[in-house]
């Protein structure tokens, strides 16, 4: 179990490449089987949805009919803002008197918030993470285009042994081309749906969508892109705390709803170079990288 | 180009992997609970006894945790009637190792309840001798045990006879640090 729990940080983390060793998550976690729980984790659910939502689209060009790919790796990075580190926690069980007192998230500053109580007694918060970027890489695909559509995909899975279970990434989004509708060129316009599911074994359960309205503009050979969305995300944390079985579960939902986002495309022959920043509730800037064809418009088309 | 492509994939690389050591604080919290049987008339001193080893045990703390801070968090009590008893409250004083923790502690005795509430009169000092007491066997390994003796009368009329459960309920806090490699985010 504690290699699950550690690797569910480690996930969250970095994806794939974190050390985090491996009672850690456990340790975090372990005072936070109450409502004080959910503010603590509610941070890496905004952070975690809003990461997933982004790295989506580099262009807004879509083709009628023809072949249009485009394979990469999207790197994205939330910039944790100051408010995300602390939550009004409030003590709770025996202690007297009760009391709410500023403390730290999953990541906020790592050192134990205590406070004094009647007769010498002391209710501690732990500490979080002290981290200010919460970054995550994922494989993406895009092809088309049918009628104006294209099709994304981003998968991966990897299975991690019997105590951790399958670790497992699947988005899907289709996006369809408005231009051919609207006389708007040079500017290219589409509107897009993706959905997303990530899971470790049966310990974590995050979805994320978002519906958005996509433009971008070709000037040689940068094309500058941008877009309005609106976007929902959960995360759902439950295991069994080792120490005594007791059950720990979170229901989050993030809190970033519309989302506006402006970046740039470098396209070096087929090698495509974008970087977007997303100014939402949880902002966020990504980078990406990958292989692109039938992406730019062709003179007279 | 490819100086420019392989800057932005090393960039990327740098992310995800450069690592550095750090000290993390966490904290682990156990709960005991202390059974005393009171079948009595008049005053009583019954003593329940904890093995700090058997408390660090539970705690299940990492090999190489770094001990901080050890914290009663809070003491709570509760009191069941068991048959024939006469007593509607006890008055009691509680000591830890001979110190006392708590002074002139009223609980009333309600054969319809049995609930757990937060224990009043706690005395500072001796509150602070039971998280010493743990500090000190995590440092040296000494005391082997705490000695949680009550001391109590019914109340308010004193020398009736008492046949009651008295648990109490110790919530432990330990503060601890590890060093962990982690990423320079």
């Amino acid at each position: 179990m504690k290699g699950l729990v550690s690797f569910i940080v480690g996930v969250f983390i970095l994806f794939l490449s974190i050390n985090l060793r491996g009672q850690d998550f456990e340790d975090f976690m372990e005072k936070y089987t109450d409502v004080n729980g959910q503010s603590y984790m509610q941070p890496l659910a905004d952070a975690f949805g809003a990461n997933l939502n982004s790295g989506l689209y580099h262009n807004a060009y879509i083709q009628n009919n023809g072949f249009q790919l485009y394979l990469g790796i999207a790197v994205m990075n939330a910039v944790i803002p100051s408010r995300s580190k602390t939550f009004m926690g409030t003590t709770q069980g025996f202690f007297r008197p009760e009391t709410r007192v500023k403390a730290p998230t999953i990541f906020g500053k790592s050192e134990v918030v205590a406070i004094q109580g009647e007769g010498q007694t002391y209710y501690t918060f732990p500490g979080g993470l002290d981290i200010s970027n919460l970054p995550l890489a994922v494989p993406h695909l895009t092809v088309g285009a049918l009628y104006g559509t294209d099709l994304t995909l981003r998968w991966m899975a990897y299975d991690l042994g019997k105590e951790v279970g399958r670790i497992q990434l699947f988005g899907w989004g289709l996006r369809h081309s408005l231009d051919q509708y609207l006389p708007l060129q040079p500017v290219h316009v589409a509107a897009g749906f993706y959905n997303q599911q990530f899971s470790v074994g049966d310990a974590v359960d995050a979805s994320a969508w978002v519906a958005n309205i996509q433009a971008s503009y070709q000037w040689r050979f940068i094309t500058f892109y941008g877009g309005l969305g609106y976007e929902r995300s959960t995360l759902d944390i439950a295991y069994t705390y080792e120490g005594d079985d007791s059950k720990i579960a979170f229901d989050l939902t993030g809190d970033n709803t519309i989302r506006g986002t402006l970046g740039l495309t470098l396209n070096l022959g087929p090698m495509k170079l974008h970087s977007d920043y997303t100014l939402a509730r949880q902002s966020l800037l990504t980078l990406g990288l990958g292989v692109g064809i039938g992406e730019i418009q062709k003179m007279g088309e | 180009m490819k100086t420019m492509l392989f800057s932005v994939m090393l960039l990327a690389l740098l992310m995800l992997g450069a690592c550095e050591t750090r000290t993390f604080e966490y904290v682990t919290t156990l709960s005991r609970t202390l059974d005393y049987t009171v079948d009595h008339e008049g005053a009583f001193n019954q003593t329940s006894v904890v093995t700090t080893s058997d408390l660090n045990d539970e705690m299940d703390l990492p090999e190489d945790a770094i001990i901080g801070e050890i914290y009663v968090e809070a003491l709570a009590v509760a009191v069941e009637n068991l048959s024939n008893n006469q007593a509607t409250a006890v008055i009691m004083d509680g000591y830890a190792n001979d110190r006392m923790f708590v002074n002139d502690l009223v609980s009333p005795i309600d054969p319809a309840t049995y609930e757990f509430t937060a224990m009043a009169n706690l005395v500072s000092a001796g509150v602070k001798a039971i998280s010493d007491d743990l500090a000190a066997y995590f440092m040296t390994g000494s005391p082997p045990t705490i000695a949680f003796r009550l001391e109590g009368d019914s109340h308010p009329t004193p020398g009736e006879t008492i046949h009651i459960r008295i648990t109490i309920e110790v919530t432990l806090t330990v503060q601890y640090a590890l060093e962990t490699e982690f990423p320079d985010i």
